[in-house]
């Protein structure tokens, strides 16, 4: 190792120079008794009796107990006490405790504060002037009756020191665990305080206090005996304080379970042992009160390892809740044992020692943000770059000259511009309005309706619901706090860096040249908005765009590593369902791809399969059904109904522009896209082998796309649709993106230290290239706007008309002739929402209701204003039309229309009402009753009929008054119900059921989810590295 | 050796996603609207009168006839067709989507409704206007009103005279049940010399105007014909197609503002002013009589009317001949063409039909038309159309022709039919105009953002 490696290696040993008294340390009167209690400890003990040789203050008396050990241990203790290390070695029986062991290796001491125990464990490593440490603070003006070392991990090197143990506590939940976080370096920061306990590893215990306490309770375990020492100490009137300048490094051999006849499970010990003596010790038979809320917490960890993948520690945290609950005898032992310290002392305030529920609770979040912080990493710096962790960690912060040669990376500069850009693309697109556009409906207002919208029943359509990614947007919406809007706005406005980010990461992966991932990722993230999804607000190829270099990363990984750790195939699963609940046919497609990435691998069968198999949980759901009845959903992205109808050419495709009103320029497509295929090419002829599995993809991305919008497929409920085909264009540039990679990878490397020649045209005619096309693609992003997506409130009819529409009396039928275009829509409830197009659009998807709006939209259109425009409009239960713009011809003929009411109207639109239009309607012969759910009915006449403007459905309920109403045939295929004479509260429902597939799909997805998730451990030790650390590590691994 | 099957996979994929292109695309599906598509109905004035024979000849899509009092009560019709004329007004309709037209042909040798007579079956309308129309001693006008809807209508009638708006009580309010004809003679709201200006404006429901008007010298006829409906008031008005005869342009200026009207001709060779015909102020809410005099040809010719308020314009058009001999016409101020036009005229054997094509631009406009006698096509011909002139096509000469002209650009077409009707040199001027009636279809997308 270099020198300067060498630094680097312990960045913060000088923090840890602690200024040495100057002043010796007065030996005079002073007795030590140290006893190092050994059993099968001969891996450490070599190291370990040097040190104690090399303590600059020595115990006055070393002696060693040996407890049966059967390995070399014996040898080893004959040899030093046969070289004066040790005093005396005694050996006892393997079944002897810890406490016996110790006991039986002290001799009879003195009296008063200079007379002092020094336990030691054969698993530690001791720095020469820690007993002197200990020793100073022991003696020290306030006497301390017990002083521990700082314990750091022993197992760590190199990259400075962790500290595993700064004195030992009990929160109130009895959750053993240290004052100081797990994990934290220890930099010279940790101060010398008062603490609960400590672990009996370089435990200073003033002889007095020891005798008066009758040493370690045999009856409780080594791990915990420290503990339970220094507590009943506290009891007896002592002060127990961390010395964080004596230092001693444990291996924690028992708790690991690295020592023959250790404990079973350390972790179950510490945490049975815990609670135990957090009854025993803390105050006081427990109350219902706090057993219970002990229960809570331990079922809170339970569910929190579970959720981390750590099976072992959940099964721990029941084991040791049952163990506890019988440990009775042991808690009135321990009990009893504290009182005898006490002496009729009150029991001590250690309150202050202790941490709270909310200091615990900070830990878990921080544990949390460690692991996010970890995979947030992977998307950083991977060259002598200057990126986001460094330059908001510290670690570098006294290493000047390293931070002087380092350049901004050229990825977070690429980010930043980005950044830039997307704040320019939207700039017209900030508000708090719902973000719209041509495929994209306003979110919901309510986070519920979303769901709503997910698991109700569509009438009229057999067994249905929404579509699954519904469902998932609602689940999604969580992270923005119940904000649909906020979601959608961060997946197409922030599409462009995210992609990027996502992109250059898998690259990175493919290829060598980092050069080549930026460049390829920038190019990703641009490219939907080229092929017209952003401005359009394709919602399902937004996030097909953002998730498809994950599902490559996650293959890539998996073929590289052959057997992936169930979090990898979680991660994989997930992306696959997440793409496939938009876009179907994304499934069998990355089973193909899972299939190619395991083949000649030794990948468990099990996992293949599970992974294959996982996205099925998509079609746990009515919906299912649906597609079973109308298949071509499987061919189409989300939201179908809202995509353009017209094919576009074959050589459109090729260029990037599927059918789309979003699309740039034709030049535009024709330089970006141009760029890709002249790149992929030259990426082919220099190696045709690599990237020729680019042009594959290619490939099928392009006949997929162009068979797709050859054809015309159903899709439910009842509709017939274009598959639009954009995702599969973004496949095709995908394809041709990796062809470029693989094919110019290691062009710059070969260029390097060669005279100018035909590499260096190439070389420069690419780089031309691509900055031409990102520099074209990145201008139309921003000076687009991201037209024609904007954002608008909901609700533009006046608001007597809403409030009707929103109690579901009526639906409203919209004319705009606003602009150049003319446009009608249906509206109803609280309008079209993101989901209703999957969900029918116009009445519930009713093709006949569907035709016959298309028809009264076509002839006020036209202005025939015949006179069964007024009865078509009242089969489809609209109560109001309303006229949006300036078309006065239109206005005028509408106003003719026999049937509808007088006009009237303002400068935004002129209206009409219905007389005997609406949803809900009570019929009574010729004589016709608007009334809406919820109403209080009048009775009435005999013969009446509830007349719903709404497909048949059997599974319709009506009552008034809480009487159930019987369903009646109808002429018109509209729901119909006896009314009978009596009146009353009118309640209108379409049941279903209890939608338990939903909760099946919850419980499952969230399965995955944790899957997925980065593991927690609830392991001695294995807290998180912290981003310091992190970052020393790899700046390590760069050297 | 390099593995290049994957690249080669890729180029035939590639190749093969061109190839696909070629197969033709299935097409989306229209919504099927079943009974309720949307339909088109015509009213088509048709009466009973002894010495006069009354066809209707209709062409459209699943063209229906009906009485007025009951739809249900109809027939179905096949495309293209010419049919004897039921004695009383019928309704007829089509696919509101299909080029839809039904026209009413007239002749009578003698008595009062001598001459030839042609008249498009008008759509229902809340606003419509008539030119030239003479109610005096020796005319009689009657305006019938006929409500095809099922709730009944209100009407008023406006009577621009020379001397503006006729004071005519009972001429507002005029009720029309529904399914049901109302008969309006004007006669006792208005006995005048000069031609009038009629406006008949809904004021709740829609009616179905159309107004024939008798002349008499003295007692002996000089012929009936339907005043074809004018086009609403505006700024630039044509009345195309005005056949050779003795010419008078109608002017009416329905505003409170006094008209100052510019008038052309618009000829075979090109636009000229008629000497003292150039111009004419019309006062406010009155009407205004023009004589096209000499010079005028004696080719069909349009008149182009520029004015700085609205106007409403037609044409009276006296052939030459004696009283027993001549005919007489209304041309009515013309909508342009559209896209395409198709008329079934039913037109006399003997009788010559020549479409007048008028192009009021700057620029030389395109049409093409076709005439097709019992499914022969007489006619198919490209027309150029100089600016500001009229082309008059040769004839097609035969009972019956079906006529299409079809032009992307600002023109306007008219037929005109002339025929021996017993001594009669009759003559008749039928606009054609897009024949989907209520215009071009009008493009209107489903956009379900829309009020929401």
């Amino acid at each position: 190792m270099t020198e300067r490696n060498q630094a680097i290696a312990d960045l913060w040993a000088w923090a840890r120079e602690s200024s040495d008294d100057p002043t010796t340390l007065d030996t005079s009167g002073l007795e030590v008794q140290a006893v190092l209690v050994t059993k099968d400890g001969a891996r450490w003990l070599p190291r370990l009796l040097e040190e104690l040789d090399a303590l600059a203050v020595s115990p006055h008396r070393l002696v060693a107990v040996d407890a049966g050990s059967i390995d070399s241990s014996p040898d080893l203790l004959a040899r030093a006490h046969e070289a004066g290390t040790l005093h005396d070695v005694i050996h006892v029986d393997a079944e002897v405790g810890y406490a016996d062991a110790v006991a039986q290796g002290l001799t009879p001491g003195g009296e008063g504060v200079r007379s002092w125990v020094w336990l030691l464990h054969d698993d530690a490593q001791v720095e020469s002037g820690a007993l002197e440490r200990l020793l100073r603070r022991a003696l020290a003006e306030d006497a301390p009756g017990v002083v521990a070392p700082l314990l750091l991990h022993a197992q760590r090197h190199g990259v400075g020191q962790v500290i595993a143990e700064a004195g030992q506590t009990v929160a109130v939940s009895g959750v053993v665990t240290s004052p100081v976080s797990p994990g934290v370096l220890d930099q010279g920061q940790i101060e010398g305080r008062s603490v609960l306990g400590a672990s009996t590893c370089g435990l200073l215990v003033r002889r007095d206090v020891w005798d008066a306490l009758g040493g370690l309770n045999p009856d409780v375990p080594p791990s915990m005996a420290g503990l339970d020492l220094c507590w009943r100490a506290r009891a007896a009137g002592n002060d127990v304080v961390l010395e964080p300048t004596a230092r001693l490094r444990h291996w924690e051999a028992s708790g690991r379970g690295w020592r023959t006849g250790s404990a079973d499970d350390p972790l179950l010990e510490r945490r049975r042992w815990g609670m135990v003596l957090d009854e025993a010790y803390g105050g006081g038979r427990f109350s219902l009160r706090e057993r219970l809320a002990v229960l809570l917490a331990t079922v809170g960890r339970m569910l929190f390892f579970l959720l981390g993948k750590d099976l072992p520690a959940a099964g721990a945290e029941a084991k040791a809740l049952r163990a506890w609950n019988r440990d009775r005898s042991v808690v009135s032992a321990l009990r009893a044992r504290f009182a005898d310290a006490r002496e009729g002392r009150p029991s001590p305030e250690v309150g202050s020692l202790r941490p709270s529920r909310r200091r615990m609770f900070g830990r878990v979040l921080d544990e949390i943000s460690g692991r996010f912080s970890d995979w947030a990493a992977s998307f950083g710096a991977h060259g002598p770059e200057l990126g986001l962790d460094t330059l908001t960690g510290d670690d570098y912060s006294g290493n000047v000259l390293e931070f002087r040669a380092t350049r901004w990376a050229p990825w977070a500069v690429a980010l930043l511009a980005l950044v830039v850009g997307a704040v320019a693309a939207a700039r017209h697109l900030f508000g708090f309005a719902p973000l719209s556009g041509p495929q994209l409906l306003p979110s919901p207002a309510a986070f519920g309706d979303l769901l709503a919208g997910y698991v109700n029943p569509i009438a009229g359509a057999g067994a249905s619901a929404g579509a699954p990614w519904q469902g998932l947007w609602w689940l999604a919406s969580l992270i923005t706090l119940g904000h649909p809007d906020v979601l959608v706005g961060l997946v197409v406005l922030a599409g462009v860096p995210l992609g990027f980010l996502l992109a250059r990461r898998t690259l990175l992966e493919l290829v060598g040249d980092p050069s080549i991932a930026l460049v390829g990722g920038i190019v990703w993230g641009l490219l939907p908005v080229v092929v017209g999804a952003a401005g359009s607000g394709q919602l399902g190829v937004m996030v097909f765009a953002l998730l498809l270099p994950e599902l490559v990363h996650s293959l890539v990984t998996w073929r590289r590593v052959g057997d992936p750790s169930w979090q990898r195939v979680g991660a994989f699963v997930l992306a696959v369902l997440v793409m496939s609940a938009f876009i179907p046919l994304v499934w069998p497609l990355a089973v193909v791809l899972l299939i190619a990435a395991v083949w000649g691998r030794a990948t468990p069968w099990f996992k293949t399969a599970f992974a294959a198999v996982a996205p099925a949980l998509l079609y746990l759901t009515p919906w299912a059904s649906e597609v079973l009845r109308a298949p071509g959903r499987l061919l189409t992205s989300s939201e179908p109904l809202l995509a353009p109808t017209a094919a576009p050419e074959a050589w459109h495709l090729l260029l990037g522009r599927p059918e789309s009103v979003a699309l740039p320029a034709l030049w535009v497509s024709a330089v970006v896209f141009g760029a890709l295929w002249v790149a992929a090419i030259i990426g082919l002829v220099r190696r045709p082998d690599k990237a020729g599995w680019g042009l594959a993809v290619a490939g099928l991305g392009a006949v997929i796309a162009v068979g797709l919008t050859r054809v015309v497929v159903p899709v439910p409920p009842a509709a017939v649709v274009r598959p639009q085909a954009t995702e599969w264009v973004l496949v095709m540039a995908a394809g041709l993106l990796l062809a470029a990679a693989w094919g110019l990878d290691g062009l710059a490397e070969e260029m390097r230290g060669q005279t100018f020649g035909g590499r260096h045209v190439l070389g420069f005619g690419v780089a031309a290239l691509a900055t031409v096309g990102v520099l074209v693609a990145g201008g139309a992003w921003v000076a687009s706007g991201l037209a024609p997506l904007e954002r608008r409130d909901v609700g533009s009819i006046p608001p007597f008309m809403a409030k009707d529409q929103a109690r579901g009396a009526t639906r409203t039928f919209v004319l705009d002739s606003t602009g150049e275009r003319l446009s009608w829509a249906l509206t109803e409830g609280t309008f079209t929402r993101l989901g209703d197009a999957e969900r029918g659009l116009v009445y519930s998807g009713d093709a006949t209701a569907a035709g016959v709006a298309s028809s009264v939209a076509s002839r006020l259109a036209s202005g025939t204003a015949d006179d069964r425009i007024a009865p078509d409009l009242a089969s489809l239960g609209v109560g109001y039309v309303w006229m949006a713009g300036e078309n006065e011809t239109l206005k005028v003929s509408t106003s003719n229309t026999p049937g509808l009411g007088t006009a009237s109207g303002d400068k935004h639109g002129m209206s009409w009402q219905l007389p005997t239009g609406g949803r809900v309607l009570v019929v009574a012969g010729t004589e016709v009753t608007r009334v809406a759910p919820g109403d209080d009915l009048a009775p009435p006449k005999a013969d009446s009929k509830l007349v719903l403007a709404e497909p048949a459905d059997p599974r319709w309920r009506a009552s008034v008054g809480g009487v159930a109403l019987d369903a009646v045939a109808s002429e018109d295929g509209r729901q119909t119900f006896a009314l009978p004479t009596t009146g009353g509260r009118l309640e209108l429902a379409l049941d279903s059921g209890t939608p338990w597939w939903a909760w099946a799909q919850l419980v499952l997805f969230l399965g995955l989810i944790g899957l997925a998730l980065p593991s927690v451990s609830a392991g001695q030790g294995s807290g998180r590295l912290d981003a310091r650390r992190r970052g020393a590590r790899r700046m390590e691994e760069k050297r | 050796m390099k593995n290049v099957v994957p690249a080669a996979v890729g180029a035939a994929l590639i190749v093969g996603a061109v190839g696909l292109g070629f197969a033709p695309a299935a097409e989306v599906p229209a919504p099927s609207v079943g009974e309720h598509r949307g339909l088109i109905e015509r009213l088509c004035p048709t009466f009973q009168q002894a010495q006069m024979a009354q066809r209707v000849g209709a062409v459209g899509a699943s063209v229906r006839r009906a009485p007025v009092a009951d739809r249900a009560q109809g027939q179905d019709v096949k495309s293209p067709t010419v049919v004897n004329a039921a004695t009383a007004f019928e309704r007829w309709s089509a696919d509101v989507t299909s080029p839809f037209a039904a026209v009413v042909g007239a002749t009578a040798a003698t008595g009062p409704e001598r001459g030839l007579s042609v008249v498009e079956c008008p759509v229902p309308r809340s606003e419509q206007w008539f030119g030239g129309v003479r109610s005096g001693a020796n005319a009689t006008a009657t305006l019938e009103l006929t409500n095809l809807d099922n709730t009944d209508a209100e009407v008023n009638v406006i009577l621009h005279a020379t001397t503006g708006v006729v004071a005519a009580p009972g001429a507002r309010g005029i009720v029309v049940p529904a399914r049901g004809t109302r008969a309006v003679p004007l006669s006792p709201l208005a006995s005048l010399a000069d031609p009038l200006g009629i406006e008949v404006r809904a004021v709740s429901g829609r009616v179905a105007a159309d107004l024939r008007v008798r002349q008499w010298a003295q007692t002996a006829p000089l012929g009936a014909d339907w005043v074809p409906r004018a086009a609403e008031a505006a700024e630039q008005v044509v009345v195309p197609g005005i056949p050779a005869g003795e010419r008078l342009l109608v002017v009416t200026n329905p505003s409170d503002r006094t008209a100052d009207v510019d008038i052309e001709l618009l000829t075979p060779s090109g636009p000229i002013r008629a000497a003292g015909a150039e111009s004419v102020t019309v006062p406010a809410a009155s009407t205004r009589v023009v004589k096209l005099g000499a010079g005028t040809g004696t080719d069909a010719v349009s008149a182009r009317l520029s004015s700085n308020v609205p106007i409403v314009a037609a044409a009276e058009v006296t052939t030459s001949g004696d009283a027993n001999t001549r005919d007489w016409a209304v041309v009515g101020a013309g909508k342009m063409l559209g896209v395409r036009a198709v008329a079934q005229l039913p037109a006399p054997g003997a009788s010559e039909t020549r479409i007048v094509l008028t192009n009021p631009g700057d620029e030389t406009a395109k049409a093409h038309v076709t005439g097709t006698l019992a499914g022969a096509k007489k006619l198919d011909r490209d027309v150029e159309i100089p600016a500001a002139s009229t082309v008059v096509l040769d004839p097609v000469k035969g009972a019956d022709p079906l006529i299409e002209v079809t032009s992307d650009a600002d023109v306007y077409a008219t037929a005109v039919v002339t025929a021996a009707i017993g001594p009669v040199q009759g003559v008749a001027v039928l606009p054609l105009t897009d024949s989907t009636v209520a215009g071009a279809a009008v493009p209107i997308t489903h956009d379900p953002r829309v009020g929401g």
